[in-house]
């Protein structure tokens, strides 16, 4: 979103890049795009394999207690039928 | 008073050597003081280990989908706790760790009250000894863990492990999913577990394939250096 805002404001306000990127000591105003979406992209990147990490946590937990759940039904049922 | 023992088998694609691991269990003769129950995790297998484990009379938890190591081990892990075992041995389903032996990790539990007590390949040279790649690997895990935990474990990647109550109780909240042998040592050594270590004579594997073989060993040494050390720095 933030990201958004800040393309469409310097499409806008086009000096101000090239202002930016004099203050940062970048040459060439596009640049400073590439590198900052880069670095967007790793941060994103980062925040992706957390949530992956995350799932794959969530769907290790189910298929312990999936298992457990069967194999006591199987008891309970062969125990019904005995 | 008895006391309860939960064997568990974590099995992935073991049909061979499984049958012949059951019968073992069944025949031998365990300390008197424990009832020993044995549970045969299959991991997803591709082929008929879970007929095959049932078929021998073990108890089965069928994962629906492919865990890992880590993952199979805790959910027997799980099923101890929820059962209320007091202990539980995790051993390999390719027949490595022979049932006899058992009992010398439950004396050792019995004698020292230790919470992790850790089947060993090297405290005397007996039996089957893996190849020299792997020694070279286990002596750098046993630095690594030095290092880490201030204790001299050799077998650091021993799958041969008995676990009292409160390492139980760990393991089922927190237990690593790749490689969790070593790693899970560095967890427990840091939550105050005592772990100790007996020696024990092991059999080449019957059957099946190692987990870890070739050139996947440079980076196995690698990831668990690395999930070692976090392990390490984590919270706990």
């Amino acid at each position: 979103m933030d990201l958004c805002r800040g393309t469409v404001s310097f499409s806008i306000w086009s000096e101000g890049l090239g202002i930016l990127s004099e203050f940062l000591g970048v040459q060439v105003p596009t640049n400073l795009i590439f590198s900052a979406l880069i670095f967007v992209i790793l941060i994103y990147l980062l925040h992706l394999s957390r949530v992956n990490s995350k799932l794959q946590h969530q769907v290790t937990r189910l298929t312990q207690e999936l298992a457990i759940l069967n194999q006591r039904l199987e008891t309970l049922e062969a125990e019904k039928q005995n | 008073m008895m006391k309860r023992l939960l064997i568990v088998i974590p099995s992935y694609n073991e049909e061979t050597a499984l049958p012949k691991l059951l019968n073992e269990l069944k025949t031998t003769v365990f300390l008197n003081s424990f009832t020993v129950v044995p549970l045969v995790v299959n991991d997803c297998s591709k082929d008929k280990t879970e007929l095959v484990a049932k078929h021998n009379g073990g108890n089965v938890l069928s994962l629906v989908n492919n865990l890992g190591i880590g993952g199979a081990v805790q959910a027997g892990i799980k099923y101890a706790k929820r059962h209320g075992f007091d202990y539980v041995l995790q051993m390999d389903g390719d027949g490595q760790h022979p049932p006899a032996e058992v009992n010398k990790l439950l004396q050792a539990a019995l004698d020292t009250q230790a919470d992790v007590v850790i089947g060993s390949r090297f405290l005397n040279k007996q039996g089957f000894q893996t190849s020299l790649m792997r020694r070279f690997g286990i002596k750098y895990f046993h630095w690594l863990n030095r290092l880490l935990t201030h204790k001299s474990i050799y077998d650091t990647t021993s799958g041969f492990r008995l676990m009292g109550a409160r390492a139980i109780n760990l393991a089922a909240s927190y237990y690593p999913d790749d490689y969790p042998e070593p790693e899970s040592l560095i967890f427990f050594s840091r939550a105050g577990l005592i772990i100790k270590e007996v020696p024990v004579i092991m059999r080449e594997r019957q059957g099946g394939k190692s987990s870890i073989a070739g050139f996947s060993s440079l980076y196995y040494m690698m990831k668990v250096s690395l999930s070692s050390i976090l392990s390490y720095v984590r919270k706990i």
